[in-house]
């Protein structure tokens, strides 16, 4: 067997609007955004000015119109003129000429602490963060040393002992600022390393060193070139300091730190001599970093969005209001408005996010449900259906760029129109949420106590004693018997399945009618999962609440189920009583989920077996969405969007062809199996 | 927590007895003796030869290792070679000036930076490019040269503040000695700023993604209570952490600035000894600034661990 490589491409997200967190990225796009940065003029000014600063001072014997260090005594401390272009200093030597001539042996020492930071940082880091261990304990403890020493002190000492010699004080600099490339190399070493195909290159055989070199180092390599660049103008920046206590350089030459310090002594009577030398100095800085910071925003990070609910919620304009489905093709939710029975009620929701080029892109498209008390309602289908989103929008949470539109009617109040004080008031207190990560749900800083007694305190106020019992109260109703003692934990202290029950505890603190769930027991071992699926149905008969269960998982919605919307493309394509879906799906997607099922139902096991995949967003044909992956697929089906068609008095499709798929379950029912 | 500083102090011992060993070794190194540097050229081999007994410098490197490290642990870091002062005298007399400046610094940079980072990340749009900006300018702006462009305008044009010098806090009072600070204190944190401000950026776009928003809001917590009791929290953890990093490049910083505003500070003792040679004052010098150092770092991950409850486990 050869090398196994995974290959890094298309593993992108379906149907997230943002980039996931942690996934590799396909390699040869760091240059690839390089050679995109180079086409932004302020990167070609930036560069353009490192590249004048070098040339002119490599040629500066040829360039300064004036020996550096030709006095001329009757134009001392002169402005600027023709002779003189940026005038003399105290001895009437060309400023311009000394400018020219400063600067080389400051650009060409500053790349000494890179090399050797490099030097030392790249191997070690690599070899350290693929070993591990000892080793790796050692080094860290070295590093946390350099961490330790005041670097410009010790060259300064240095400087005293090997008698102001340059070199080898840039050669002690690089040592004590190599600690941050060894951490850098180490920590993108220990990632690799976990990574698939490092360890497949492990299993066939191959040298360590070989991995290291062939495998790592490319995927250290952006972030390493990064660094060095920011490196290289932190030297830069250190030198001149030097430069201008009047260490490392030679006295006698000029060199642009100096030249500042022979400046400041004539702030009172020659200001002027302050302005080149500083914008010099600040524009070949600015230059520096620039170039280093853009280099470091081509590298891929995990952008996320915010969750911080923005202080306006943000309204989709009326054109995109109306998601993509045709006026009056629309099913209405089937419950009066004001019906107390009927908390919940969701009419063509529409959730778009804003595209980068300004436009709207909806993700989930003319939604309709209605949720009753005591009712748990199933969002079912694979991700990217937009159930998650459909999820956020009843409580007005969504992402960052996301706007709703349509109607949510909670107990009878258009949720929609609110604004975002006046929906703070809704949420915990009528309408709550259970998400899908439960560690990371909690605050990490934290005691559960002071979270859900905040909480507590917010919702029915109380004294600290009052506030005190009641969280403990609610822990208990989640099934946590030693309240006392979780009460005291941090997040970080919980088991994720004991994290999940606190999360439960707070979505109920405020006594909310619904509860949304999102994925509730995704996160948790199965037997965990078990346990809370039956919290969450305990919970809701003793305290009648409305349900909305976000799942991809058929198992959990014959568990807990009630009524079932299943979704797919950011439309429902069937809605029915769960048990009539599972014994009779009418929606080909109904069909195929079911069918991915396993036989005993293992809770857990997920159930992408559907073939094909889930349209993204952009590419949602204007006909039936599912048609590209549907076996009963007929031309009738791309000839235009597919309503929502009433099957049954209590069950709806989004199907032209429910009649040939009732009647192929009839076939495989009767037993004729080939 | 009592167990986590124990823990902190137990590593931050053997961390000091390295740097120690380091800035005496590093002595050391100076080819040929310390005593002929101390004397120059014109000295002769005899005069040498009893200045290195007097100074001790005839004994093994280990004794005198051993010697120096005695009786550095009592406080006493032995003679200057050129004056003859006792060292740790030297060096207590000079710490006030540093570490008024570099503390101050650190705790406004901290603080201004945590603002501007705040308000990039929540705001974005103008504010987040503005903030970028100022931040890029900051960083790119040699503590120097924004030193001397401050006393210009400030100590020179407006005289409002004065130009050079230091008033101590505990003879002058609290005004001049601020006075004398703002100056210096202005310059050293225009770097740091930015770079603080950039880091809390990120720190604050991350705290902002993470699920336990969505949490608290989700229960009803409203959005300034998230961001000012939640968010902030979480996203300082970082930015201290960093400060204390960046802590050793602020000391370099303060010496530079030590000699501009010729405050009588370590920075510029050490200077005054490295040009005169006075190796046993640079090295009390480096013990002192490295005791900084360690004692910083060792406050920021008490700080830390009292934001941040993993911390403290780890
Ligand atoms: S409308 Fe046609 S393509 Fe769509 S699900 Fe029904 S049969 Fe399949």
């Amino acid at each position: 067997m050869t090398t196994a490589t995974v290959p890094a491409h298309g593993t992108q997200g379906v149907g997230e609007p943002l980039a996931q967190p942690g996934r590799p990225r396909p390699r040869g796009s760091f240059a690839t955004a390089i050679r995109d940065a180079l086409h932004r003029p302020a990167i070609l000014i930036a560069l353009g000015w490192v590249v004048l600063v070098v040339v002119s001072s490599v040629l500066a014997g040829v360039l300064a119109p004036h020996d550096p260090l030709a006095q001329d005594l009757d134009n001392r401390l002169a402005g600027p003129s023709a002779t003189y272009w940026l005038g003399t200093d105290e001895l009437g030597r060309d400023l311009l000429s000394r400018i020219l001539h400063g600067g080389g042996v400051l650009l060409l020492a500053a790349l000494i602490p890179v090399v050797v930071a490099y030097l030392l940082g790249v191997p070690i880091g690599m070899f350290v963060g693929y070993v591990g261990g000892r080793a790796d304990a050692l080094a860290d403890f070295v590093v946390n040393v350099l961490f330790a020493i005041p670097a410009l002190v010790v060259v300064l000492a240095v400087s005293v002992v090997t008698d102001n010699n340059l070199p080898f004080m840039t050669v002690v600099f690089g040592v004590i600022v190599s600690g941050g490339i060894f951490r850098l190399v180490r920590a993108s070493t220990q990632a690799s390393r976990d990574l698939l195909y490092v360890d497949a290159a492990r299993v066939s055989g191959v040298s360590r060193w070989t991995i290291l070199l062939r495998h790592i180092l490319p995927n250290v390599l952006g972030p390493l070139i990064v660094q060095g660049f920011l490196l290289y103008s932190g030297a830069f920046l250190f030198l001149t300091s030097l430069s201008f206590l009047g260490l490392g350089f030679d006295p006698q030459q000029p060199s642009w730190g100096q030249l500042v310090f022979d400046a400041s002594a004539h702030l009172d009577d020659d200001p002027w001599l302050m302005v080149p030398i500083g914008l010099v100095l600040i524009a070949t800085v600015a230059a520096l970093n620039y170039l280093g910071n853009s280099l470091l925003a081509t590298l891929p990070t995990a952008r996320r969005a915010r969750l911080l609910t923005p202080p306006r919620r943000p309204v989709l304009p009326p054109e995109a209001a109306a998601g993509t489905v045709p006026e009056g093709r629309r099913t209405p939710a089937a419950a009066e408005p004001a019906d107390t029975d009927v908390p919940l009620v969701v009419e063509d929701l529409v959730v778009s996010f804003r595209t980068p080029e300004g436009g709207w892109q909806p993700v989930v498209d003319g939604v309709s449900f209605a949720v009753h008390r005591g009712e748990t309602l199933c969002l079912v289908g694979e991700s990217g259906c937009g159930k998650t989103m459909t999820a956020l929008a009843t409580l007005g949470l969504l992402p960052e760029g996301g706007a709703a539109a349509g109607s949510v009617r909670l107990a009878g109040r258009e949720l929609l129109d609110l604004s975002e004080r006046e929906m703070a008031q809704v949420r915990g207190s009528q309408i709550a949420l259970i998400s899908q990560e439960p560690m990371g749900a909690l605050d990490p800083c934290f005691s559960v106590r002071s979270q859900l007694g905040d909480v507590v305190k917010l919702h029915r106020g109380g004294s600290r004693a009052e506030v005190r019992r009641r969280v403990h109260e609610l822990l208990r109703l989640v099934g946590i018997p030693n309240a006392e003692s979780v009460a005291k934990s941090f997040p970080h202290q919980l088991s994720g399945g004991m994290a999940q029950r606190v999360c439960i505890a707070l979505a109920l603190a405020g006594e909310p009618s619904v509860l949304v769930a999102d994925e509730p027991t995704t996160a948790l071992d199965p037997t965990i999962q078990a346990e809370i699926l039956d919290l969450l149905r305990s919970l809701q008969e003793t305290l009648g609440l409305a349900l909305v269960l976000v799942t991809h998982d058929l198992g959990v919605v014959a568990d807990i189920g009630d009524v079932a919307a299943v979704m797919y493309a950011g439309q429902v394509v069937e809605l029915a009583p769960v048990d009539e879906l599972l014994a009779a799906p009418r929606h080909p997607y109904s069909q195929g989920l079911l069918d991915a099922m396993p036989e005993d139902a293992v809770r857990g096991v997920p159930l992408p077996t559907v073939a094909g995949m889930v349209p993204l967003p952009k590419d949602w044909p204007g006909w039936c969405r599912f048609a590209a992956r549907c076996p009963l697929a007929v031309d009738a089906c791309r000839e235009g969007p597919v309503p929502l068609l009433a099957v049954q008095a209590d069950r709806t499709s989004r199907c032209i062809r429910t009649d040939e798929l009732a009647r192929s379950q009839e076939l495989a029912t009767t037993g004729v199996t080939p | 927590m009592t167990r986590f500083v124990l823990r902190r102090l137990a590593v931050a011992v053997p961390l000091l007895l390295i740097v120690a060993a380091i800035s005496f070794f590093l002595v050391q190194l100076v080819p040929g003796s310390p005593a002929a540097a101390i004397l120059g050229n014109t000295a002769t081999q005899e005069q040498v030869d009893t200045l290195e007994q007097s100074l001790g410098l005839d004994q093994p490197v280990l004794s005198q290792f051993g010697q120096w490290l005695g009786h550095a642990l009592q406080g006493n870091l032995g003679a200057s070679y050129t004056t003859g002062q006792s060292v740790s005298d030297a060096l207590a007399q000079s710490v006030a000036p540093t570490l008024s400046l570099a503390i101050l610094s650190t705790l406004l940079t901290l603080v201004v930076g945590l603002v501007l980072g705040m308000a990039a990340a929540v705001r974005g749009g103008r504010t987040d490019r503005l903030v970028q900006w100022t931040g890029s300018l900051g960083m790119a702006i040699p503590n120097f040269w924004l030193a001397a462009l401050l006393i210009f305008v400030f100590a020179i044009k407006l005289s409002l503040f004065p130009a050079i010098g230091y008033a101590e806090l505990g003879t002058d009072g609290i005004g001049p000695w601020i006075s004398h600070l703002v100056l210096p204190i202005i310059a050293l944190s225009a770097v740091n700023l930015g770079q603080i401000a950039f880091q809390a950026r990120a720190a604050f776009t991350d705290a902002l993604s993470r699920d336990y928003v969505r949490t608290l809001h989700a229960t009803g917590v409203p959005r300034r209570r998230v961001l000012y009791k939640h968010v902030l929290r979480n996203a300082s953890v970082p930015v201290v952490q960093v400060t204390g990093l960046t802590f050793i490049f602020t000391l370099g910083g303060v010496v530079v600035l030590e000699l501009i505003f010729t405050l009588p500070g370590m920075g510029n003792l050490m200077l005054r000894s490295v040009q005169n040679h006075d190796f046993s004052v640079v090295q009390g010098g480096v013990l002192y600034f490295s005791l900084v150092v360690v004692l910083v770092n060792l406050v920021i991950d008490v700080a830390t661990a009292a934001l941040d409850p993993r911390v403290r486990v780890r």
